[in-house]
Parts: C-alpha cells; structure tokens; sequence
C-alpha cells in the first residue's frame, strides 16, 4: 500500500475547555492537568495538557492525511510539556514525525510503521 | 516508586467500548476525523485508568512524575459497544539513582481473545532527594 506524502499540519490551539474534555473522557483528574497552584508548585508555569492527549492529537492528525488503517505502530517520546493554549505542529521526520510548539520548540517525536512500510 | 512492583499485573478486567465516552474524547479531538482516532487512543490506556489503578500501586508522587513516552500497537480499531479484556502490566522499572523510570503495557483483547491494541506507556519519577535539591 502506498501513502500520500506526510504534509506538516498545525492542530487547533489546546484549550483548558478541551483538556477538560478529555480528562473527563478518560477519567484522569490528575490535579497537574487542573490545578495551576499544584502545576506551579511542582515547579511547571501552567498545568500540562495529558501525555496521551498530545499523543492524540498527534495520531488524529497522522490519521487526517493517511487514512485510519495506514497507522499500525506509533512509538512517541515526549520530549517537553504541553501548555493549554498550545498549538501542536506536525512535521514530517525521516523515522516520523517531529511535533513542535508555536515557540518551535520539539514537544514530541514519533517513530511510525504504517501499512506497506513492511514491503519497503 | 514501589520498586517491588515488577512484573505485577494491575489491572485485569472487562471493558465496555462505551459510546457516550468515545463521543466525549472526540468532541476533546474536535476534528472530522476525530471518531476514527477515538477509536484508536481509548480512553481506558493504563494513564486513563490513572490514579487507582497505576499510579497507586506504583506510588507515583504526581508532583514529581511526569510521563516519558507512550506507544501504541494497533490491530483493529475498538468497536462501539463491544466488551473488550484490558490487563494492565508493570513491565519494567529502572532505578536511576536520580530517577525511577516504569514502563507500563496494556493490552486490549476482544471477547475471543484476538489482540485490538498494545500501549505502552513510559513514567519518570524523579527520586526523593533529587526533587528536594
């Protein structure tokens, strides 16, 4: 199977409506994705979007431009915190994909194996 | 973090792919593709089942732990309404001195037993005196 190229995308910006939304979806109420006085206190200028929400925004962009059964094996490292009101951009890397911040820092880098990459 | 933990299976249960819950993560998502990915990044990954069932056992100190890594094995995507078997295993810890690393795999399995999805997902703790330095 063959894939149309990887484009850099931006998804929208993460806001705390959103990351409520989620923590609800899953049931994670960790106070660090909520509470901006334990964030500070644990040393954080701000709470810090879910790990695995940035995952999905990741994987839900890999999706938008490959198609839902391209996607086998996603292996991301998180590589900095996520902020609410962050905008993830999505950059095509040789072994994946590099996730940026509006600030171009690396928040994120992802390993891929999809459909037909076996074949290659 | 509860280095004794190793090899420890935490969680190991049925789970209904309920539809209200997949709605609600991908209304969280917000795209035209975000059914499809709700399908994929479940909310019951062993992050989601969270404080009881990981963080507890392992005795994380959340203002000290953050999360390094999270992968995902995909074999099909959840089907709304399906039960599906998810056991939760502590498949490796590293003590770093200055940092415990725990590496946590979930595996979803359908009602015959066929593999949906491997996670894994990777947490850092931050040891005691390194946190207070």
């Amino acid at each position: 199977m063959t894939h149309p190229p990887l484009q850099e995308a931006t998804s929208a910006p993460i806001t705390r409506e959103r990351v409520a939304d989620y923590g609800d979806a899953v049931g994670d109420h960790n106070p660090v994705h909520f509470d901006v006085a334990f964030a500070q206190a644990a040393g954080l200028p701000d709470t810090v979007v879910h790990g695995p929400f940035t995952a999905t925004i990741v994987i839900d962009q890999l999706i938008a431009q490959l198609g839902a059964e391209a996607l086998l094996n996603l292996d991301l490292r998180l590589r900095g915190p996520v902020f609410p009101g962050d905008a993830l951009t999505m950059r095509p890397a040789e072994y994946g994909v590099d996730v940026i911040n509006q600030s171009g820092a690396v928040v994120a880098t992802g390993v891929t194996i999809l459909s037909g990459d076996e074949d290659a | 973090m509860n280095l004794d933990m190793l090899g420890r299976v935490v969680v190991d249960t049925d789970l209904v792919v309920d539809r209200a819950r997949i709605e609600q993560l991908a209304k969280a998502i917000g795209t035209p593709t975000a059914m499809d990915t709700a399908l994929r990044a479940p909310f019951f990954g062993p992050t989601a089942a969270g404080q009881d069932s990981v963080v507890g056992p392992l005795q994380m100190d959340l203002s000290r732990a953050l999360q390094g890594g999270q992968s995902y094995e995909w074999h099909r995507p959840f089907r709304i309404g399906e039960t599906v078997r998810l056991t939760v295993t502590i498949e490796d810890i590293l003590d770093k001195t200055t940092l415990h690393l725990a590496t946590v795999l979930a595996e979803f399995r359908g009602a015959d037993g066929e593999l949906i999805q491997r996670q894994r997902t990777a947490f850092i703790e931050r040891a005691l005196q390194e946190a207070r330095t």
